[in-house]
């Protein structure tokens, strides 16, 4: 993998990941991965707009030439939680491009 | 613990902030809590409670056993002990990019979610004993509920252990080698329960 692989590729977009996640079956909630001080401006947008979905979404984060894709997610308690959680892998895996170093973590907080 | 401590969840929230704002109706909108998996679990709880709560304030319950002492008290201890996103439960996925998991706080909300549909049932404690976060490590699940006094405990407890195996199951990737469940109080008519099932 090189470094010009790594400028090339698209780069990948929030908006998109979080809603290729919400389509899954079984996927009832998309939660902000964690606070962190990245995401108190979306918090106070948030809390200002009373729009959670300033929050609820996919975060994309760049450290060390490693790229990380992290979600963290509500399941509906009528689907499988482990298949749910891999097929979101699974798509946000479908979207990184070839040669990017990347990571996918997806954590299930809520079963409701 | 004592009675007067501020039960704070991971998030920052407390048991008690989340209780009022139960009571409130939800009102205003607080987007920190209505997008916070740890505070939507403690919300669910925590109605789960009251209801229970106002069922038994509306009876005369003169000629019923009180519950314990500080029951009600010991219970939204428990709500804020489990919701708290907890040990993290990996799930199995073939790409070694990927790294799945699951919060002990889901598991337990899951636990009191279908443990309280057992009718006459309401859970108090659940404890996952064992090395959850390595897969296929034996856990033993351990259950402290209260059930309606005049319903028969051993039906109740295996429909119960059914539930939660069924559950467990379904939704993580845990060896549970043994589910142990302890009736610990007996508690009066349930109006509202009754309803909902």
């Amino acid at each position: 993998m090189s470094a010009n692989v790594n400028e090339d590729a698209q780069p990948l977009d929030e908006d998109v990941l979080t809603a290729l996640v919400v389509a899954v079956h079984g996927v009832s909630d998309v939660f902000p991965p964690a606070l962190s001080l990245a995401q108190v401006s979306y918090m106070l947008t948030a809390v200002v707009t009373g729009d959670p979905e300033r929050l609820d979404r996919v975060h994309v984060s760049s450290a060390g030439g490693t790229t990380t894709v992290a979600v963290r997610l509500g399941t509906s308690i009528d689907a499988a939680t482990p298949n749910t959680a891999k097929q979101v892998a699974d798509v946000l895996l479908a979207q990184i491009p070839d040669g990017l170093d990347a990571t996918v973590t997806v954590q299930v907080s809520r079963i409701a | 613990m004592n009675d007067s401590e501020p039960r704070t969840l991971d998030c920052g929230k407390t048991v008690e902030e989340l209780s009022d704002y139960l009571a409130a109706g939800r009102t205003p909108f607080d987007p920190r809590i209505e997008t916070c998996p740890e505070c939507l679990n403690a919300l669910q709880g925590l109605t789960r409670v009251s209801q229970l709560f106002h069922s038994l304030i509306q009876q005369d319950v003169a000629d019923l056993p009180a519950p314990r002492e500080n029951w009600f008290q010991d219970i939204m201890t428990n709500i804020h002990r489990e919701v708290r996103a907890g040990r993290s439960l990996p799930l199995p996925h073939p790409d070694n990019r990927v790294n799945l998991s699951l919060t002990e706080g889901a598991v337990l909300a899951l636990i009191r979610t279908v443990g309280d549909t057992v009718p006459g049932m309401l859970i108090g404690t659940s404890h996952l004993e064992g090395n959850v976060e390595e897969l296929g490590a034996p856990i033993d699940v351990s259950v402290a509920a209260s059930i309606l006094w005049n319903q028969p405990i051993p039906d109740a407890a295996h429909t119960l252990r059914a539930l939660i195996s069924n559950a467990l199951t379904k939704h993580t990737a845990l060896n549970i080698t043994s589910i142990n469940i302890t009736i610990e109080d007996l508690h009066e008519d349930m109006a509202n329960k009754d309803m909902e099932n």
